[in-house]
């Protein structure tokens, strides 16, 4: 029985299963460092729940712990961004998907660690210190979202929120191997995520079964009034919908994807293929030859979005002066971002990434025109360990296969497909705006064969 | 020499909430940060709401007001980055144009911009309060197309009273806020700011003018650059220099979307236009045959050209007009408040003006009377009711005041019947104080002579 | 931390990123959500009564009748 099934029967009380979640926390978040807050009041608001389940009014979400990434504002607990800048940041207000969540009484179990303002993508960044891979001793759980995803990985929590600029829910989904989707730009409310690149960034669930991540995205997507760039689509029903049949489906993969990919992961999503060929998929071959400027178009692109986001951050009303606190990759960002916005370089460099922006875009959507879905790998190599010595440029090498979907706006998907000695690798699908549902299907399928 | 003087102007709007979040606008009545929400006062994570639709369709009447093109083409809300206590982002938004190429009273408007107001900072003690920020603002941009701080002054009282035509600016006054550039012949363009009257814009560019040519005198270099104009002391005081200029690092906010301006968008508000002021003028001279000069003073205000019409239905046009210029202004400007803000209504002016020409109140009456509409805020016959001030119609009184002023004051009898006539209007006075204004002046002299030539 | 190594750093990044990409004419794409005109209406005004107590709470400097307390001006 899942914890879903036994918390609607009853069979298990809201309290205990915070209370058990408290327990594993403080038994092995020493060692992990998932959390930088837990949430003094989840009981309090577990019993809460557990009133509402014995009235049967109780939500979809009810008595579930859920982990937040701590860029997004919980009010009363700190959303630091793993940043000494907002080391003492109180969040006054609620995100939207905070109060989405609330409304359907799943519980915030605490604040989890991640690359300084989502900075990274190893999860070392983080000014409280590097999170541990729970799925693979000594080496780096991915990030940005690596505090979430070690959460799920290490039974911390029931289901967690990430955040996905360019990779940050699925990088280290599959390193930790646990699902993540970064669901279509505008689908999920922004309203409350603290920006890493607003163009770019979109938050969504990670868990350790696809029916749990789709229940947390279908509580948290659709229409929200509060803000400008969320799309006019009612609240979804992926759950009911969810389907291990494939039939019908035809999947891209594109040669692209090997060429910049490590051997030994390509032969797992290869395997996975297989599998989703069993289910009742076709398999063909997809092009996405301009699959190497997705990186600096990126890139270029944060640095100026990034730069403009960081400038509130000014020691005045709340935290530090963050370049008087930030950590190096923080201060590159930032230094590269004021460079490149100049006025007599914005032509050269983020007019110029823009103008690329439209050309990956085009690609993607053309490539996915003939297809349901493009699966490929999620990550060009296997995680470093804590510690190793990276450079800046191989570090957002990590990004180069999960950029794509950020600058399409386009959703997907990560479900781990198998190990590479004993280390998790996981296999992403991307889909056409708003066709989360066949993500899921087809990811629903690989969980089920 | 030729001096050369071109304005940035900012207005407030007339908006319930603010530009991009729905805090409310009436700051001035809060108490320090009361008035705000964490998207106006920059927290961590908060998001634009979608712009506030009033404001868009203010700057769009506002530009039309100014003779502007509305640009068609998407425009963008853009981030104006710059650090300073009072901006709470770290940037300002700031739209894109929406109107081009405008003219007003002989000045080319270049563009007419939406944009956020800041908070309030105050240098001197570091206090910061963000009530007011986010609320809307119009930016309007002209042509350096003045050539004397007297042109300036002449131009921004004519903008203004556009403005308050509109009825798309906040009411109160005091909002506006100016930045100025003036330049001499032969010397760099100097760009003043922190000005928030038409007297400190006036102020400021006199006292700028006379530094830039004392220093071209003593044949020195006016350097371009940005200085502040200092209230208390009148005088302007360098900021910084062109070498220090910001550079603001423009982008359009990635947060909201453009907007684009459609052809039907611009024919309904320009449907609820008012008429300018200078056509209004013009059509009241024609219309109702009055003075050109009364025309303009009437037309200063759309509500004071709005009861003028009303009154002018019923009194005769000329009438109403010169008591309107004489009489109203006279009690607004003492009272230092618009024709909107003292609450006389077309009706208290009708009635009044109808007391006077039936003969029941006499002009020095009615001239108190309108004093005193403002504070009572009630009908003139209401007030003339209470003050006892209706007319002296029985001739007795009046016979006895005459009788007792002429027993009194055996000095200017004398003196008027040994050929000083001016002594009798001594006596008129005399006659007035006794019946407390209410006798007609006409009738009493009438009275008076009557009465000293008769003995 | 090393500000220099830093700088040295971005500016190596800056130009493999930027010949990585190489020329290109299109269109700049600022938007995925390519809406238009999304605004709201001008209703009535709201607040959260608790927000200024939790923002005042986490400020560094203030006063007692709630300003944000920042540097003075440099120029008086």
């Amino acid at each position: 029985m899942s914890v879903i099934e036994e918390l609607q029967s009853g069979a298990l009380s809201a309290e205990e299963n915070v209370a058990r979640y408290f327990e594993a926390i403080e038994a092995r978040d020493g060692e992990i460092n998932a959390f930088i807050e837990v949430n003094s009041r989840a009981i309090e608001e577990a019993r809460a729940v557990d009133e509402k389940i014995k009235q049967g009014r109780a939500g979809k979400l009810a008595g579930l712990a859920i982990a937040v990434k701590s860029n997004i504002n919980v009010m009363g607990l700190r959303a630091t961004c793993a940043s000494k800048t907002l080391e003492n940041y109180v969040a006054p207000y609620d995100a939207t998907v905070i109060e989405r969540i609330r409304r359907e009484d799943g519980i915030i179990i605490g604040m989890t660690n991640m690359d300084e303002f989502a900075c990274g993508s190893s999860g070392e960044t983080s000014y409280f210190g590097p999170t541990q891979n729970p799925a693979a001793k000594g080496r780096i759980p991915g990030g940005s979202s690596s505090g979430s995803a070690a959460a799920i990985a290490a039974n911390f929590a029931d289901l967690a929120l990430g955040s996905d600029t360019g990779g940050s829910i699925r990088n280290p989904a599959s390193h930790c191997g646990v699902v993540g989707i970064k669901p279509t730009y505008g689908l999920v409310p922004r309203y409350g995520l603290i920006d890493l690149a607003m163009s770019l960034d979109q938050i969504g669930p990670l868990a350790r079964d696809v029916y749990s991540a789709a229940l947390l995205l279908e509580v948290i997507a659709g229409y929200n009034p509060k803000e400008a760039t969320t799309l006019r689509v009612s609240r979804p029903d992926y759950t009911s919908k969810l389907s291990a049949d494939l039939s019908g489906y035809t999947i891209g993969f594109a040669k692209e994807f090997e060429e910049y990919t490590s051997p030994e992961i390509i032969r797992e999503v290869k395997h996975a293929l297989a599998k989703l060929e069993a289910q009742g998929a076709s398999v063909v071959e997809v092009e996405l030859p301009n699959l190497s400027k997705a990186l600096p178009t990126y890139y270029l692109t944060v640095f100026v979005e990034f730069f403009s986001a960081t400038r509130r951050y000014d020691g005045r009303r709340y935290g530090y002066r963050i370049e008087e606190v930030c950590g190096e990759e923080v201060l590159r960002r930032i230094l590269l971002g004021r460079y490149i916005s100049q006025k007599e370089y914005s032509g050269k460099y983020y007019r110029r990434a823009l103008q690329f922006r439209s050309l990956i875009k085009k690609e993607m959507l053309e490539a996915l025109s003939g297809v349901d879905l493009i699966a490929g790998p999620t990550t060009p190599k296997l995680p470093h360990r804590i510690g190793e010595s990276i450079d800046p440029l191989a570090m957002y090498a990590y990004d180069l296969l999960t950029v794509p979907a950020n600058l399409a706006g386009i959703p997907a998907g990560v479900i781990k497909v198998g190990e590479v000695g004993e280390i998790p690798v996981g296999i992403q699908f991307h889909a056409k705006p708003l066709e989360e549902q066949k993500i899921l299907n087809a990811m629903y399928a690989l969980e089920g064969g | 020499m030729k001096v050369t003087i071109g304005f940035e102007i900012h207005e407030q709007l007339a908006t319930k909430t603010k530009l991009f979040c729905n805090s409310p606008t009436n700051y001035r009545d809060a108490a320090p940060n009361t008035n705000v929400c964490e998207v106006c006062t920059g927290m961590p994570g908060a998001k634009p709401m979608p712009v506030n639709q009033e404001a868009v369709d203010a700057v769009i009447a506002i530009a039309l007001m100014l003779n502007c093109e509305i640009v068609k083409e998407p425009i963008y809300i853009l981030r104006k980055h710059y650090d300073y206590p009072d901006l709470p982002s770290g940037y300002q938004r700031t739209s894109m144009p929406i109107g081009k190429n405008g003219e007003l009273a002989g000045v080319k408007i270049w563009e007419v911009h939406l944009e956020e107001d800041p908070g309030k900072y105050d240098p001197t003690t570091g206090k910061v309060d963000y009530n007011r920020s986010g609320v809307p603002l119009v930016e309007i941009v002209t042509a350096p197309d003045m050539h004397s701080p007297e042109e300036a002054r002449e131009f921004l009282k004519e903008l203004v009273k556009v403005l308050r035509y509109t009825q798309r600016v906040r009411e109160e006054g005091g909002t506006m806020r100016v930045d100025t550039n003036v330049s001499i012949e032969g010397g760099a363009r100097v760009e003043i700011k922190n000005i928030n009257s038409i007297r400190g814009a006036y102020r400021a560019l006199k006292f700028e003018i006379t530094r830039q040519k004392n220093l071209m005198k003593r044949g020195k270099v006016v350097k371009r650059e940005t200085r502040a104009y200092l209230e208390s002391q009148m005088i302007t005081k360098g900021m910084r220099t062109k070498e220090e200029a910001e550079d603001y690092r423009y982008i359009p906010d990635p947060d909201i979307p453009p907007l684009l301006i459609t052809e039907e968008k611009i024919e309904e508000i320009r449907a609820t236009l008012p008429e300018a002021p200078h056509l209004k003028e013009k059509r009241f001279i024609e219309q109702y045959g009055i003075k050109s000069d009364d025309a303009r003073i009437i037309a200063s205000e759309l509500e004071l050209a709005n009861a003028f019409e009303e009154v002018a239905k019923v009194i005769p046009p000329q009438l109403a007009a010169t008591w309107i210029r004489d009489e109203v202004k006279r009690v607004l400007e003492y009272n230092g408040i618009t024709f909107k803000e003292s609450g006389i209504t077309p009706e208290h002016l009708i009635e009044l003006l109808q007391l006077v020409l039936n003969d029941e109140i006499t002009l020095k009456t009615a001239k108190k009377v309108m004093e005193l509409l403002p504070e009572k805020r009630t009908s003139p016959k209401k007030i003339i009711e209470e003050l006892g001030l209706k007319k002296l119609r029985e001739d007795s009184a009046v016979a006895k005041a005459c009788d007792e002023a002429i027993a009194e004051n055996p000095k200017a009898v004398e003196d008027y019947l040994s050929g000083k006539k001016e002594a009798l209007n001594f006596l008129v006075g005399q006659v007035m104080r006794k019946t407390r204004g209410r006798a007609d002046p006409a009738k009493v002299l009438e009275m008076l002579r009557e009465r000293v030539e008769g003995k | 931390m090393d500000e220099s190594k830093v700088r040295r750093e971005a500016e190596r990044v800056l130009k493999e990123l930027s010949e990585a990409l190489g020329e290109i004419s299109l269109e700049e794409t600022y938007y995925v959500v390519e809406e238009i005109n999304v605004t709201r209406n001008d209703a009535e005004p709201e607040l959260n009564p608790e927000f200024r107590k939790a923002a005042l709470k986490i400020a560094p400097h203030k006063d007692e009748e709630g300003y944000y307390i920042a540097e003075m001006g440099s120029w008086v």
